[in-house]
């Protein structure tokens, strides 16, 4: 039998075709900002995986449909250091349950309640990119925005194909205290940004697990309330971000680093800063102001001693 | 030994004694540079359980 | 009033003010605290120590009943609160071990011959005591050597804890006092003998359930001596060069955290520096005191039994404060196994003291 030679030039022609389509697929960037509309048609597409972020019970109360539930503390650190990387073993066994791997765009979906609520969709946004993914998006609004815009939720319980990923972080943006410690005692210092609302900035209130009030040396104050529409809930239009930004922190050609308590805050900053702006060498600092206020590393904005006494004891009677 | 002049001088030893005392306990806090979250002035009502250092092995 | 006292009570501020600074306000409240339990132990000679020696020597038990009243209003202010906010309030609960029945039965007997326990030395040598100050240091070089121990004692065994408080806090408050009405009632007609009670003993009951109360609530613990003892022992040796590291008690969690930190984070050891001051400022309220020195051969004595009153201490999981007083008033059963064993102990020690009072010459006759 001889074997038909156009036939097989056309399943080599359709063949060649599918894998660049694939591979245009992957390598197509994404963008780091969706919004609810935006979302819809891609739920059809199999390579997108909506990541719900919530406690597992308000997952199972309704969730986006197709959507996988790693909830935000897997993401975190100990009580006593929040902003602390949790181990590349917990990361790489939560992310292969939940089917994530490199071909998957990973849409972040958070509760959408308040401005802090979108911090945790930074986070893991941040955390998944220093872990080797690139194909991510945060969901503007979470789940509730989704909800509001007439978007259906599904309770049943969505079952992942497990997949092969190792989360390993990369070094050179997952700033140690050690590191960032370092390179602010160096003569070119990067631009430090505080997320923290201003009473954290001008050292009046401190989180309950950082040691002392205050912010790091020559830092400049950019709160993440600042970016957020009058809802609180979703994020200005890019152009008014830029003009804002570029107001308080005007590009240096130096590293930038955000931080505020815990990496939380300062992830939104970040998440602006590079993500939805370009801006280049922006770095978040995961353990911020807790982990750096308990080593002996200089701050600005102490206050005295007995002041701090009177700012513990306006704390205790303000709880 | 006459009693009082052994009196005086056991006085004199307490007194070294605790000056020792507040001295050590002075060099200790100021040498070393530990920060840490002050607690609640009050445990209670404060949500957070005590940090431990009891006699009764806690 | 006169410049003395202003002296004193000038000094107790600059105590609680640095302590303040320097560990933050809950430690300057639990210095202010050990003012207080200082200032009533010595005010009233509130003793564990003497009150036992009375009983058993004299057959008077007033200051027995004075513990016990202690101990009655204390656990009725304390377990409910220990049962409503057991997340934030802690008590002491331990494990009945060999080493607590050991420990509590030479920590009696040790303290007839230092004429004191926790407490009474500490206020005695704030008050200045020359037998109480010489007792001090061994007193803190047996803490740390026993809480160094403890682990290795501890796994001799024994049974578990026992806290009252699972069966909810009206059922352990009431055994608790049927407890104390038990000790009280047996000694009754001996009570009736004494005469009346000292009112000074039943105004320093009520001042010191109240303080031990206080104690619980600002530190969320209850009150303790030892802890802070030893650990001025360990900070010592680590200051010589020792590595706590490896040891099995200094070197783990949460021990090792203390030993890291300046001694002034340390709830026990802020209560013990006010005692000290608030028991010197009581003993000197009313003018100079006249102090007697103990014979040479009795200060020696009593120094010796200070380490095993140390070292005992920590193999009960505390002295007459920490396990006695916290013990009973957490409901917990090592409290009141400690009362019984300290109290065996005590029978043999005023019988060793009096062979050491005797007069020097007789010694040797």
């Amino acid at each position: 039998m001889r074997f038909p030679l156009t036939s097989f030039r056309s399943v080599l022609a359709m063949f060649l075709l599918a894998f660049a389509a694939c591979a245009a697929a992957q390598t197509q960037p994404v963008r780091p900002l969706l919004t609810p509309d935006e979302l819809a048609p891609l739920l059809r597409d199999p390579s997108v995986r909506v990541l719900d972020i919530r406690p597992a019970a308000e997952y199972a109360a309704g969730h986006i449909p197709g959507a996988a539930n790693i909830p935000y503390g897997v993401f975190r650190g100990p009580a006593d250091n929040p902003g602390a990387l949790p181990s590349e073993q917990a990361l790489t066994e939560a992310l292969r349950r939940a089917g994530i791997d490199h071909d998957v765009h990973v849409i972040v979906a958070h509760a959408g309640k308040d401005a802090t609520d979108f911090g945790a969709a930074a986070r893991v946004y941040w955390t998944l990119k220093v872990g080797g993914l690139t194909r991510l998006s945060v969901l503007d609004g979470g789940t509730l925005g989704w909800k509001e815009q007439g978007g259906a939720l599904e309770t049943a319980a969505v079952q992942s194909r497990p997949s092969t990923f190792t989360f390993h972080y990369d070094r050179r943006y997952a700033l140690s205290t050690e590191d960032l410690a370092a390179q602010v005692r160096s003569p070119h210092p990067p631009v430090l940004v505080d997320a923290r609302p201003e009473p954290f900035f001008r050292g009046d209130e401190r989180h309950g697990a950082a040691a002392r009030y205050g912010t790091l040396p020559g830092a400049t104050s950019l709160s993440y309330a600042h970016f957020f529409n009058a809802d609180g809930r979703t994020l200005k239009p890019v152009e008014e971000l830029r003009t804002l930004v570029g107001r308080e922190v005007p590009p240096a050609g130096k590293p930038t680093v955000t931080f505020c308590n815990t990496g939380h805050w300062a992830a939104i900053d970040w998440f602006v800063l590079s993500e939805l702006l370009g801006r280049e060498n922006v770095l978040l600092y995961p353990e911020s102001v807790v982990a750096w206020s308990r080593r002996d590393l200089p701050m600005d904005h102490e206050p005295s001693r007995l002041q701090a006494l009177a700012r513990e004891a306006k704390r205790w009677f303000d709880q | 030994m006459n009693t009082n002049l052994r009196l005086r001088r056991f006085r004199r030893f307490t007194a070294l004694f605790w000056l020792g005392f507040t001295v050590l306990i002075l060099l200790d806090a100021f040498s070393s540079r530990v920060y840490r979250p002050e607690p609640p002035p009050i445990a209670l009502g404060s949500g957070q359980a005590p940090g431990g250092g009891h006699c009764s092995g806690r | 009033m006169p410049i003395r006292r202003l002296l004193l009570i000038a000094g107790a501020l600059v105590l609680v003010f640095a302590v303040t600074l320097l560990a933050g306000l809950r430690q300057g409240l639990l210095t202010l605290l050990g003012l207080g339990f200082g200032a009533v132990l010595q005010g009233c000679r509130f003793g564990f120590t003497t009150g036992w020696r009375e009983y058993l020597e004299r057959r008077n038990p007033h200051g027995l009943w004075a513990q016990l009243l202690l101990l009655a209003l204390a656990s009725s202010l304390m377990l409910p609160l220990l049962a409503q906010h057991s997340g934030e309030l802690v008590g002491a609960v331990a494990p009945l071990t060999f080493s607590l029945v050991l420990g509590a039965f030479l920590f009696g007997a040790a303290m007839q011959l230092t004429d004191g326990c926790g407490s009474g030395t500490l206020y005695k040598a704030g008050a200045g005591s020359p037998l109480s100050v010489v007792v001090l240091p061994t007193f803190v070089l047996g803490s740390f050597l026993g809480a160094s121990h403890q682990p290795a004692w501890v796994a001799l065994g024994g049974l578990p804890p026992v806290d009252l408080l699972r069966y909810g806090w009206p059922l352990a408050l009431a055994l608790t006092l049927s407890g104390c009405a038990l000790v009280a009632l047996l000694t009754l007609p001996q009570a009736r003998a004494a005469g009346p009670w000292p009112r000074r003993w039943v105004i320093g009951a009520v001042l010191l359930a109240l303080l031990a109360a206080l104690h619980l609530i600002v530190a969320g613990q209850p009150w303790g001596i030892v802890y802070g003892v030893g650990l001025w022992g360990a900070k010592a040796f680590a200051a010589l060069g020792w590595n706590p590291a490896a040891d099995p008690f200094w070197g783990v969690a949460p021990h090792a955290a203390r030993l890291a930190e300046p001694i002034v984070y340390d709830v026990t050891s802020v209560t013990n520096f006010g005692l000290l001051y608030g028991a010197y400022a009581a003993s000197r309220w009313h003018g100079p005191v006249t102090t007697n020195l103990p014979s040479a051969r009795r200060l020696l004595v009593a120094a010796a039994a200070g380490l095993v009153l140390g070292y005992s201490s920590r193999m009960a999981f505390g002295c007459n404060v920490g396990a006695l007083l916290g013990g009973i008033t957490s409901a917990s059963l090592h409290g009141w196994v400690w009362f019984a064993m300290a109290f065996l102990g005590s029978m043999v020690g005023v019988r060793l003291r009096r062979r050491i009072d005797v007069p020097q010459g007789a010694v040797f006759a």
